[in-house]
């Protein structure tokens, strides 16, 4: 039975597996404990709450990829930050229009990724420092812009907070949607391999001649634009502004990538994997509430499932190291 | 930056001149030509004036020792280092040659002596990458694949799963992934750094096929290997380089190994260490008893008696620095017994068998690695507590440090090699000939048997080696067996006793006293008896 074998090897080759069980059996319990889950009446409520923790998990993805010890911290606070100006800049200067809104937004976000890229290819920083610079500085101007919560969303934020079909096709998905097509444009440049390859070995990329500079520009803009996304998203799931909001995604973004089965040296990892892992933490902070555990005790079970995933991604691929050797010798 | 415009400029110039006609000819005919390129790191000059031209068809072997300024040419060339001085031409025209792109975008192909790969992507992906058109629509990726398949089964005579990811391949079919690489991108000049030495004989004899199929439609090659046998059956053009500067060139027939060995070694050599005569051989060290250091290699035995400098040489990578690292305890031979100093307290002991690196130590063996700044020491702690490290427990009563201890011992060690404390405090700034004395100054006071040394003299200068020299030989003389790893041909005719040469993973050579010449260690290097026995 070659093509059953094969089937099982690709199950265990695939960094998606822990993940996606996860995910699984989470929404088993999950739909046990409160079966209205899904229901028409409760989806839309359901999917805006989790589309932000999904877009800053996505926009994490390209900077881990990059390698060099890739990281961005600041895709929190930028969420935030695109959340500020939309609410507390443009819309009070009527310029709140989805045309005029939606472009300066994710421009926003693309230079905020570019110049981290900048400082982090060209200027040789460590994008650890690099990026919790920009965290503490978007966090300050969020604060500046807008010190405390306040306002309300132009129209067409508010009509992505609605939904299709009855309730059962959220709005909101837009903008993971647009999201996946950038990403999937990417791939179709070849920018995607190109950002593999570079976190993989960026002096072979180097000398391949792949323009590793640009690459890693490319990563922190392309990472920028989504966390922009997500921050849209935030402003349709509080319906106004809010300068604090934003921070407290940049630890889960970092922990769904992790879970998602990505690893955090770069060179390999996928897009769903990290979605499902935001989507499985959502499922947990779900899960504790419909069993009335405290949710002060919701970081403490993050943290355990975290752990456990990624021992789990770790046996699985060392098994899988171990059988490739086995099979070359 | 300026200084290269200007040469540019006069360059596109024309000028008349005897010399520059003569230039101009031959660059007619060059596809790349390298005029006067100099590189320097910091006071190191690795690159002097380096100029080679290489025409239509035309395979050149760049020959040199390590260190010898080959690989920052081929960098020079391949647009990963930029030179401080001197011009590269392609076709005729000067270029500059920013980065590897660049290179790659005039034709100039390299394939480094590293394998330089992706280890997470597929191999298809490997073999395109940073390759031309950025959209890759299904039917350009379908093209690709078939030009790889292609390519990949002419020089490996087989076919390949083209998704596996690259790290789970052997390390042979890994060099075939950067060879192929480079053929597909149909080089104008392909560079050949040291891509042979992980080929097999029947890839290599593909390999050179391959070379010599596209040569006739005009590709150039420039061909660097240390293997003597392989040079003279592709090459058409030698070039010998010795300590960064081109020293000879010499074409096919005009030249044979041995002439071409001398060219690279250098028949003067002026007079570095002195070997002091006859050491006084004392009861056996160290015993090797049919080691084999890699599989499939010749098994070979050796001893080393207290007193004496015996010297481990070779090509980068044949073997002895695996040796010294098994006779350290930091690595197994893959086969065979390494017997080294027996339990201390007892007198004329028997060397015992090496487990761990902690059992050595115990017993009185030394080992200093070549990497200082990584192994070695720790950069930013004071001079004193590098140089106390391992021996801290001795200045301790009851379990409390006094610090005068460790100071007045470190006084009289560093006096024994030749050391005198400065106003520098911490490790990292002191020269590096004045580190490896602290860090031997170290050892001393643990009063060692055996000592292993690992290139202990590299990136020092002239005066500071010589008085290394002097410590090395006065602890022969105290009756410790010294091991040292070397790379520099001066050092090993001078100061060692014996001298015991690798090639390929085994030992190839065991020179003693006066039969250690320049000459004879480098042919025993290349292995030249294999070349005059017709070769493989």
């Amino acid at each position: 039975m070659p093509d059953l074998t094969h089937a099982v090897a690709t199950v265990r080759r695939s960094p998606l597996t822990v993940v996606l069980a996860l995910v699984v059996l989470l929404l088993a319990v999950n739909l046990v404990l409160s079966p209205t889950m899904l229901s028409g009446h409760q989806l839309p409520n359901t999917i805006n709450l989790l589309v932000p923790s999904v877009l800053v998990a996505m926009a994490s993805v390209p900077a881990v990829m990059s390698g060099r010890g890739g990281i961005d911290l600041s895709v929190g606070p930028l969420l935030g930050f695109v959340n500020v100006v939309l609410v507390g800049v443009l819309v009070p200067h009527s310029l709140g229009s989805v045309w005029l809104s939606l472009p300066l937004l994710l421009a926003i976000g693309a230079a905020t990724g570019l110049i981290n890229g900048i400082a982090i290819a060209y200027g040789r920083l460590q994008p650890v420092v690099v990026t919790l610079g920009s965290y503490l500085v978007l966090s300050g101007l969020a604060l500046v812009v807008m010190p405390q919560p306040v306002g309300v969303v132009p129209n067409w934020v508010t009509y992505l907070s609605g939904a299709w079909l009855g309730g059962y096709l959220p709005r909101s998905l837009l903008l993971v949607l647009g999201a996946l097509v950038l990403w999937r444009a990417l791939h179709y440049r070849g920018a995607v391999g190109t950002i593999l390859a570079t976190g993989s070995d960026d002096r072979a990329a180097f000398t391949s001649g792949v323009r590793v500079s640009r690459v890693l520009c490319l990563a922190y803009a392309s990472g920028g634009v989504i966390a922009a996304l997500a921050g849209i998203g935030l402003s349709v799931l509080i319906g106004s502004g809010d300068p604090s909001v934003g921070k407290q995604y940049t630890l889960a973004a970092v922990a769904a990538v992790a879970l998602g089965g990505n690893p955090l040296v770069g060179g390999r990892g996928t897009m769903v994997g990290p979605m499902l892992g935001a989507g499985s933490l959502f499922l947990i902070q779900t899960m504790l509430s419909s069993l009335k555990v405290s949710s002060l005790w919701i970081q403490v079970v993050y943290g355990a499932v975290l752990l456990a995933a990624v021992c789990a991604n770790a046996t699985l691929a060392s098994r899988l190291t171990s059988r490739a050797k086995v099979g070359l010798a | 930056m300026t200084n290269s415009e200007m040469q540019d400029a006069a360059i596109g110039a024309v000028e008349p001149g005897v010399a520059r006609t003569a230039l101009a000819s031959l660059t007619s005919k060059a596809i790349v030509e390298a005029r006067g390129l100099s590189k320097r790191f910091g006071a190191t000059r690795a690159l002097v004036d380096g100029s080679l031209s290489v025409a239509p068809g035309e395979v050149v072997a760049l020959l040199g020792e390590n260190g010898s300024g080959k690989s920052t040419l081929v960098k020079v060339l391949s647009g990963v280092l930029s030179p401080d001085q001197g011009t590269i031409l392609v076709d005729g025209t000067a270029v500059r040659l920013r980065s590897p792109r660049a290179a790659l975008a005039a034709g100039i192909v390299t394939v480094f002596q590293e394998i330089l790969a992706a280890r997470d992507r597929s191999l298809l992906d490997n073999l395109w990458l940073g390759h031309g058109s950025p959209v890759l629509s299904r039917p350009a990726v379908a093209r690709r694949r078939q030009l790889a398949t292609e390519a990949w089964r002419r020089l490996a005579g087989h076919d390949v799963d083209l998704d596996r990811p690259l790290g789970e391949l052997t390390l042979m079919q890994q060099q075939i992934c950067v060879v192929v690489r480079a053929m597909l991108r149909n080089p104008k000049l392909l560079i050949l750094d040291e891509s042979t030495s992980t080929l097999d004989v029947e890839l290599r004899d593909r390999l050179f096929d391959e070379v010599r199929r596209r040569a006739v439609d005009g590709m150039g090659c420039l061909f660097i290997s240390h293997r003597m046998d392989e040079v003279m059956a592709i090459a058409d053009q030698f070039v010998a380089m010795r300590t960064g500067q081109v020293v000879g060139i010499r074409r096919r027939g005009e030249a044979d190994a041995r002439d071409l060995i001398r060219l690279i070694s250098g028949r003067d050599v002026e007079a570095g260490a002195r070997r002091t005569g006859t050491a006084t051989r004392g009861p056996a060290a160290i015993r090797l008893d049919a080691v084999t250091l890699r599989p499939s290699t010749r098994p070979f035995a050796a001893t080393v008696c207290r007193g004496e400098i015996v010297g481990l040489a070779g090509l980068e990578g044949h073997g002895q620095d695996e040796l010294i690292r098994c006779l350290a305890g930091l690595q197994t031979p893959h086969s065979g017994e390494v017997y080294v100093a027996g339990a201390k307290g007892h007198a004329d002991d028997d060397p015992a068998p090496v487990t761990t690196y902690r059992g050595g130590v115990a017993r009185g063996v030394v080992y200093v690695p070549r990497d200082r700044k990584v192994e070695g020491m720790a950069d930013v702690l004071p001079i004193i507590d590098n140089y106390s490290m391992p021996t801290l427990g001795r200045d301790s009563v009851a379990g409390v440090l006094r610090p005068r201890r460790t100071k007045s011992r470190f006084q009289r060690d560093a006096r024994t090699v030749n050391f005198t404390p400065g106003r520098q405090d911490s490790i990292g700034r002191l020269s590096g000939g004045n580190q490896q004395k602290v860090i031997i100054a170290r050892w001393l006071a643990a009063e060692p048997r055996v000592i292993l040394l690992n290139d202990p003299t590299r990136g020092v200068d002239l005066k500071t080696k010589h008085e290394l020299y002097e410590v090395f030989r006065g602890l022969a003389d105290a009756g410790a067996a010294v091991v040292m790893l070397s790379s520099e041909v001066d050092e090993l005719v001078h100061l060692m006793d014996r001298v015991l040469v690798f090639h390929d993973g085994s030992l190839s050579a065991e020179l003693a006293g006066d039969d250690v010449t320049p000459e004879s260690l480098v042919s025993a290097y290349f292995g030249t008896p294999a070349i005059a026995a017709g070769g493989n």
